[in-house]
Order: C-alpha cells, then structure tokens, then sequence
C-alpha cells in the first residue's frame, strides 16, 4: 500500500475532508505531482470523498462518523506523525488553496527559523473576496490578537504548516471549527515562533458554499467561551 | 383531585430518580426538589407562606422562580454531560480511524 516514497521521513500534507467528492480529485491532482505524502481524513463523508482520494492515491483515514474538522485535522496530525513526518502541512479539501504555496510555507520556515508557517490571505490582494466574508474574517483577527496576544493578518486559514516538534506539542482538542483559534492560541502558549506568509485564495462558488459563513462565527464564538469556561 | 394527580407525578418522578444513577450533589437536589414538591401539594399555602417570607409576594410565582432555576441546572447538566461524552465518543472514533488505517 505504501509507496517507497511514503516510508521515508518528509513533508506529510494533511487535508481533513466532509462530502468533498466534488473538488478531492482535482486538490489532489494538483498536490501530488509533487508532494507523495498526502493523508486525506474522510470525516464520515455521506458522498465519494473517501473513494475518490484513495483512487487518486493518497492515503485515507476514514471516521465512522462525522466528527468536525478539528478532529478530522488532529486524526490526520497524528497520522502524520506515526509515519515520522519532518513537517506536517494543513490544507483545504475545497479547492481553495494553492499547491504553490506549500512550497512558500516550506521557504519561509527554512529561511525563519520559525516553528509554523500560517497562510495569510491577507498578505495578498484578494479583489474576489466577499464584502461579508472579509469583514467577519476581520474580526476573526481582532478577536484572536486580542485574546493570544499574536500580531496576524489572518485567523482561520487552514493551510498551515508545522515542523515535527510543532505538530507534536499543539493538540487540538474542539471538533468543530472553533480549532483554529486553538491551534493560534496553543502556539502563543507553547510558545511556538511563527511566520505569515502570503496566501491567496481562490473563492470558487464551490468553495464559498461549503466555508464558513457568518451565523457559523457565532457558533465558534460559543464553543472557545466553552473551551474557555471549562478549561 | 388536581392534588392527588400531582402527588402521582412526583412519587412517578421520585421512583425515575431512584431508578437512574446520578451523581451525590443531583441526587440531593433531586430529592430536595420531590421533598419541596410534596410540601406544596400536601399543604398548598406553604407556597404561599415561603413566598411571603423572601419577599415575592405570590406562592405560584415562587414556584415558578424555583421551576427556572431548576430547570437551567438541568439543561447545563445535560450540555455538560453531552460535551463529555462527545470527547469520548471523537477519542474513540479517532483510534479505530488510525487502527484501521495501520492494517491497511
């Protein structure tokens, strides 16, 4: 099952996927004519997700259940690791993101120094981006430099990538969407050194139906006060 | 007759209370709550009189002050619970993903 490639160490991308028959193929036909380690964790997709990327090569971890997409991105984490990946990259299931900027996070963690490089889309002009969208994301920023005390331009973008010792000591905990603040807020607590690197992002009408809207905002915004009430 | 209807449902409530396993501090205030529900339906102007004593007035609206409190514990106590169990049902979930995933 496993190519010679996916037993050495190296860059493992790790993509957690609901009901993403529709765009899995492509993302992976796009990631794999130079990445050879891509974990896809099927987060107990009703549709042909899991089939899709198993047939397109990657390696699949299937949830029974759908369990949300922190818990998709920490099963596929923990993967990772147990294959001994050198770096962990997170990435969008939707299409949205650009195998290109693998190689942008990779160059910059070589270069930094840092721990973890995060996608920014901010650091790009994004002319496609909604009016709504960008001033809930806005927000999202405001509120999580408020609360980790980080300076970023972006909050929840999931292409992210991380050394072996970062993927090691951040763990997340919430299910649901709310893991991003967590991941920020477990990298301001370690701390972890971090560096933003420009990322654009392609808002497909695809992409938009399935990102996060905002009454979703609200429901993140209650599951940290949770996290924060019962930690 | 309303009376004997009501003492019906709190002995039904109190035998589904023995009935189920619940922790020290819910099983004290779920007999202190059937203790209090009896109280009222045996002598109804003890509502009356409590109401009086703290200051509201009414014996019914004390009654339902009570019924709000008791019923947001309750509905935290079950959100709490339910968040516990879905930690343990995503750990769960989460090692037969990876089990399975290594005898491939």
């Amino acid at each position: 099952m496993f190519t010679r490639e996916r037993r050495k160490p190296g860059l493992w991308v790790v993509i957690p996927a609901y009901n993403e028959a529709g765009a899995i193929g492509g993302v992976l036909r796009g990631l794999r004519e130079r990445l050879p380690r891509v974990v896809v964790v099927d987060d107990g997709s009703s549709d042909r997700t899991g089939e899709i990327a198993l047939e397109s090569g990657a390696v699949v971890v299937r949830h029974a259940i759908n369990l949300g997409q922190g818990a998709a991105l920490q099963t596929g984490i923990d993967y990772a690791l147990a294959r001994k990946a050198s770096h962990v990259c997170t990435f969008d299931a939707d299409g949205q993101h650009d195998p290109a900027s693998i190689a942008a996070l990779e160059a910059a963690l070589a270069s930094s120094g840092a721990d973890v490089a995060l996608g920014s889309r901010f650091l790009v002009s994004a002319p496609q981006m909604p009016a709504l969208r960008r001033v809930t994301l806005r927000a999202a920023v405001a509120l999580t430099r408020l609360q980790t005390g980080l300076q970023l331009t972006d909050a929840h973008n999931g292409l992210r990538l991380f050394t072996r010792d970062a993927a090691e000591r951040i763990r997340i905990h919430q299910p649901g969407m709310a893991h991003a603040s967590e991941i920020l807020a477990a990298i301001a607590r370690e701390p972890l050194r971090y560096v933003e690197v420009p990322a654009r992002v392609a808002y497909t009408a695809y992409s938009l139906g399935k990102g996060q809207g905002v009454t979703n905002s609200v429901k993140i915004l209650f599951d940290l006060m949770y996290a924060a009430w019962t930690r | 007759m309303i009376g004997s209807i009501l003492l019906f449902a709190i002995i039904v409530f109190g035998m589904y209370v023995a009935s189920h396993r619940l922790g020290g501090l819910q099983l004290l205030g779920a007999l202190g709550l059937l203790g209090v529900g009896i109280a009222f339906v045996v002598w109804p102007n003890a509502a009356q009189w409590a109401a009086e004593r703290v200051g509201v007035g009414r014996g019914a609206d004390l009654v339902i002050y009570f019924a709000i409190v008791g019923g947001l514990f309750a509905v935290a106590n079950f959100y709490f619970r339910f968040k516990r169990q879905e930690q343990q049902l995503i750990a769960i979930v989460r090692e037969q993903a990876l089990r399975n995933a290594r005898l491939r």
